[in-house]
């Protein structure tokens, strides 16, 4: 078989990793965050059996790629990923699988890390046409397992903490446990400075009397972030922006990227390069954002 | 709140997450409603997860008491969340 037109399409297509073998190819599976049902991972490990060598293995960004695929199988196996539901997961220029955390059921949440990655995905997988790639990430509290900082752009669930005075009893738990020592304990009353919370809610969590209680929840956004050769921790421009605004600032960011960055430029250049006060201008702008 | 009596007593400092709230469960669990529970246990990861876990199953904490060696007391009336309610 040789690369007629039609296998050359499908390659364009993306989620085909040449290995290193000589005509051999990783097929790469987008699973959004990481969540496929039982019946598609029986499928996936059938397919496997079937085109590869009977092993899956996991990417980063929480895909499923099965090693070991002859390029002549390639549309073939394509048409199966699809059949069951599944989806190539892109590579190239294009908005990448996005990352999130457990929160959803992690004790830590503080949002619906799974049920945003989902809308997340519907609306902007796998989005073409930018200088380079486009990261999405997210995790659920300032833990921070899934690194939203590594991302183009990042979210990180965050609560803010009010405290009803009458409840409390000072006995200092929340202050202890704070891990960024926000927290005082003054006439028998905790104090929190808000310069230095960073909205993870321990306090919340930990407080015996209930008398720690959650004023409103959000997210942290990071822009910039990149991981590679030259990696760079993503800008932090603002905090608690309700979990509601968050399509419209990606798409916001998308377009600044679109129209500002040059070809093979990560988002995190382009910002450098127009200034990071006039992207956030142009981002935050009539959001109401802090 | 000085003179709080338990009813029982359970020290976990000797496990470690998740065998901490499960054996402090495990020894609520023998209680009757009402009754309270003095758990001790290691500062850093236990007292931050261990009272929310009371917590969330309805278990009311009466009182916190730092013994400055390392490790905290905590007392726990069973059900006392969910009876007052």
């Amino acid at each position: 078989m040789i690369f007629n037109d039609d296998l050359i399409k499908t390659l364009k297509d993306g989620g085909f990793i040449k290995q290193k073998q000589k005509d051999y190819y990783s097929i790469r599976i987008r699973v959004v965050a990481g969540n496929i049902t039982s019946e598609q991972m029986r499928k996936v490990s059938e397919l496997s059996e079937k085109y590869g060598r009977g092993y899956v293995t996991f990417t980063v960004r929480l895909g499923i790629e099965i090693p070991w695929v002859h390029y002549s199988k390639l549309q073939e196996v394509k048409e199966e990923v699809v059949r069951i539901g599944l989806a190539m997961a892109g590579c190239g220029p294009r908005v990448r699988p996005i990352v999130a955390c457990k929160g959803t059921v992690c004790p830590y949440g503080l949002i619906d890390t799974q049920g945003l990655a989902k809308k997340l995905d519907d609306e902007f997988f796998p989005t073409p046409g930018f200088p380079h790639k486009f990261k999405i990430g997210i995790s659920g509290c300032p833990n921070n397992c899934t690194k939203p900082q590594f991302n183009d752009i990042g979210f990180q669930g965050q609560v803010e903490p009010e405290l009803n005075e009458d409840l409390c009893t000072g006995c200092g738990l929340c202050a202890d446990v704070c891990d960024v020592k926000a927290i005082t304990i003054k006439d028998n009353l905790a104090k929190r400075d808000d310069d230095k919370c960073i909205y993870c809610g321990s306090c919340i969590r930990v407080c015996p009397m209930d008398a720690w209680k959650r004023k409103r929840s959000g997210v942290a956004v990071f822009v910039g972030g990149k991981f590679g050769k030259k990696y760079n921790f993503g800008y932090h421009i603002a905090d608690l922006v309700d979990v509601e605004k968050i399509p419209n600032i990606i798409e916001k960011t998308m377009n600044f990227y679109k129209s500002n960055g040059i070809s093979k430029e990560r988002l995190y250049d382009t910002i450098n390069r127009i200034g990071l006060e006039n992207f956030k201008k142009e981002i935050l702008e009539d959001e109401n954002i802090n | 709140m000085k003179d709080i009596k338990a009813d029982s007593f359970i020290d976990i400092t000797d496990v470690v997450c998740p065998i901490t709230f499960v054996k402090a469960k495990v020894a609520i669990e023998e209680l009757e409603d009402g009754q309270i529970l003095e758990v001790r246990m290691n500062e850093g990861e236990p007292i931050k997860n261990v009272p929310s876990s009371f917590k969330d199953e309805g278990h009311k904490i009466l009182n916190v008491i730092n013994n400055r060696d390392g490790t905290y007391t905590i007392f726990v009336k069973k059900g006392g969340l969910v009876n007052e309610v």
